[in-house]
């Protein structure tokens, strides 16, 4: 079964008159995937998301959960579980609170879940979240987003504040859930490391647009590192639809490719060529750093930086 | 949402039974004494007896009025002050309604529940504004209890600060306020902002309405007295006075503000008040005016209060209206 989780076509948000935070986004996400979202800060990530869950009206294009446009439709609601960045919740409300309010505004609410979870990371329920930590309050928005019982799980950079001990603890109580349920979940971080392990899907975004989205297995299937000898600008290779990035040195050219549709993708461009696999965060740095607009050098480097900071 | 709502505004509520009740605890002694007064004294039963009527024959009622003002038109300045008492709920109640969530974010914990965020604001739009309602009700019934006794030695119901803290119309201002701090907090995001420009626009739509239209609600009458009767224009029918002149036999103005009363038998002026900018007076106005003069009132009958207060009202709840409206639609297009 593969049925499509989230659905976008065409989508575009725009602030103001001229500033896109989205463009043309047409991504496709299967159920029961576990996605990465990733792109530097700006890239149109939270903007993604917020379309998404409902609480952004898109000026162009659709975006559909489980077939249904979540700003209108409030089934669609109930399938969506969102935790938005910084985990806001009403910090003079305890955990128990925040349960009660989750009981008496959706249809399907599992409470024991939200219990469970507290109880067994020893959150206390009758302190107002506001007054735990980031890692407990993180921890008592994922499990409320949880006990929707979601059929998605969106989550906008849910770790970005958190100390890498919480970090690893949200990651693992995450990956447990979903696990247990077979949700799917769409992610976002500025940091690809924190979900590498986690997903088998990914999305990149940069300068509000996609840059790569697809099955990872798939995505590194498809990706070569090739190197040889220097090449000359704007060379053709066969087999290869797309060189996503070039470096040069006067002797050495290292090319990022990805294989067209089709062909075998170690297809060499001559003597002396020699193919490599990638690794995901290669292939993401690739696509960050990619030559896409070589007018726009700054943009390129912010990319990269973002994402290799830590 | 009954539950979220009540869990948000809790604090908020019990604040405002507090001061409610410490208004309560300073009003009632001094209502109670305040009415001991006016009916002991006499001048309740004396106002009484003279009616509603315009013109009135020459009564005592003025030394006993007199008397009460003196010991309790003190208090008159504690009325004012509930003048400004709706805004707070408007400042307090409303302008966080939106703007507190949007602020904190937590919009984005809430619009993504299972009900529609349109739902969610009409609950709770709906909840506040009912919860403010009862308040205002509360205050309106207490304030005008306490203030009766003031109003009717004073100026009359109709008079400004009187008319305002009376009847239907503070539980309209109530509303208006509140649906103004909703709107406006759709709109600045923030909660201090909201706060403050809900408090100005809020004064400034209240002195505009108060000082521009009140006055044009209906036509007021014109109420004549000969000046060589006895009688007297009366001061407590509650009536809203606009001005008071005299006219001579040809029907022209002669002193824009002011009376005068002759007893043309000794040739002396009984008694002027005001002063003469119209057609030019002799030192002895009562012989230059001639005895077909009249001394004259261009008011609003006391009898016009409901009338007046479900006009006001009608304003200031068709106002709440469309700020409902908007914020309805402003809260759809957040994000």
């Amino acid at each position: 079964m593969t049925e499509t989780a989230l659905e976008t076509a065409g989508l575009g948000k725009r602030y103001g008159r001229s500033t896109w935070a989205l463009r043309d986004c047409t991504l496709s996400l299967p159920t029961g995937r576990i996605a990465a979202l990733v792109g530097p800060n700006g890239a149109g990530k939270s903007t993604l998301l917020h379309l998404a869950v409902g609480l952004l009206r898109a000026q162009e294009g659709s975006v559909r959960v489980f077939g249904r446009d979540p700003r209108t439709d409030r089934a669609a609601l109930a399938d969506l579980g969102f935790v938005a960045q910084e985990t806001p919740l009403y910090r003079d409300f305890t955990a128990a609170e925040l349960d009660r309010v989750g009981r008496r505004l959706n249809r399907r609410w599992d409470g024991a879940l939200v219990r469970e979870r507290l109880a067994q990371l020893e959150i206390p329920a009758d302190r107002p979240v506001g007054r735990l930590s980031g890692g407990q309050r993180a921890q008592v928005a994922l499990a409320l987003a949880l006990a929707k019982r979601p059929r998605i799980l969106l989550l906008d950079e849910p770790i970005a504040s958190l100390d890498p001990l919480a970090r690893r603890e949200f990651m693992q109580t995450l990956m447990g859930a979903v696990g247990e349920t077979g949700t799917t979940v769409l992610l976002s971080s500025h940091l690809l490391e924190d979900l590498e392990r986690a997903c088998d899907h990914l999305i990149v975004l940069r300068r509000a647009r996609v840059q790569l989205s697809g099955a990872v297995d798939e995505l590194l299937e498809q990706h070569r590192t090739l190197i040889g000898p220097r090449l000359p600008e704007g060379t053709a290779i066969p087999g290869v639809d797309r060189i996503v990035r070039a470096s040069h040195t006067d002797r050495q050219s290292t090319l990022l490719v990805r294989a067209a549709v089709g062909a075998e993708p170690a297809v060499l461009p001559g003597e002396g060529w020699r193919a490599q696999e990638i690794s995901l965060e290669d292939l993401v740095l690739g696509y960050l750093a990619a030559s896409a607009d070589p007018a726009d050098p700054a943009g390129r480097a912010d990319g990269e930086r973002e994402l290799v900071r830590r | 949402m009954i539950w979220l709502t009540w869990r948000q505004h809790r604090t908020q509520f019990l604040y405002t039974l507090l001061v409610i009740a410490a208004v309560a605890a300073v009003m009632l002694p001094t209502g109670l004494a305040m009415r001991h007064t006016f009916e002991d004294s006499g001048l309740a039963a004396c106002i009484e007896k003279l009616g509603t009527a315009a013109v009135v024959p020459p009564g005592d009622c003025d030394v006993l009025s007199q008397q009460f003002a003196d010991k309790y038109n003190a208090l008159t300045f504690v009325g004012v002050l509930f003048v400004i008492l709706p805004v707070f709920v408007g400042i307090f109640f409303g302008a966080p309604l939106v703007a507190r969530e949007v602020e904190q974010g937590t919009h984005r914990f809430v619009w993504t529940q299972g009900i529609t965020r349109r739902r969610w604001a009409a609950s709770k739009f709906g909840l506040v504004g009912l919860a403010a309602a009862v308040i205002a009700v509360l205050y309106a019934l207490g304030v005008s209890w306490w203030f009766g006794p003031l109003v009717t030695n004073g100026g009359g119901r109709l008079a400004y600060v009187s008319f305002d803290v009376q009847g239907v119309v503070p539980i309209a201002y109530t509303i208006f306020a509140v649906a103004l701090g909703i709107c406006l907090g759709t709109v600045f995001r923030k909660v201090l902002p909201a706060m403050g420009v809900t408090l100005a626009a809020f004064l400034a739509v209240r002195v505009a309405v108060e000082w521009g239209a009140r006055k044009h609600y209906l036509s007021p009458e014109t109420v004549t007295l000969p000046i060589t009767s006895t009688d007297q224009f009366n001061r407590y029918g509650g009536a809203w006075t606009y001005q008071t002149g005299v006219r001579n036999a040809a029907g022209q103005v002669v002193i824009p503000d002011g009376m005068v009363q002759c007893a043309f038998g000794t040739g002396k002026a009984a008694g002027t008040r005001g002063s003469g900018s119209g057609v030019p007076l002799g030192s002895s106005p009562c012989s230059s005016l001639g005895k077909g003069a009249v001394d004259f009132q261009v008011l609003q009958p006391g009898s016009r209060f409901w009338d007046f207060q479900a006009i006001e009202s009608g304003i200031f709840v068709g106002l709440a209206v469309l700020l409902v409206w908007l914020a309805l639609s402003r809260v759809r297009r957040l994000t």
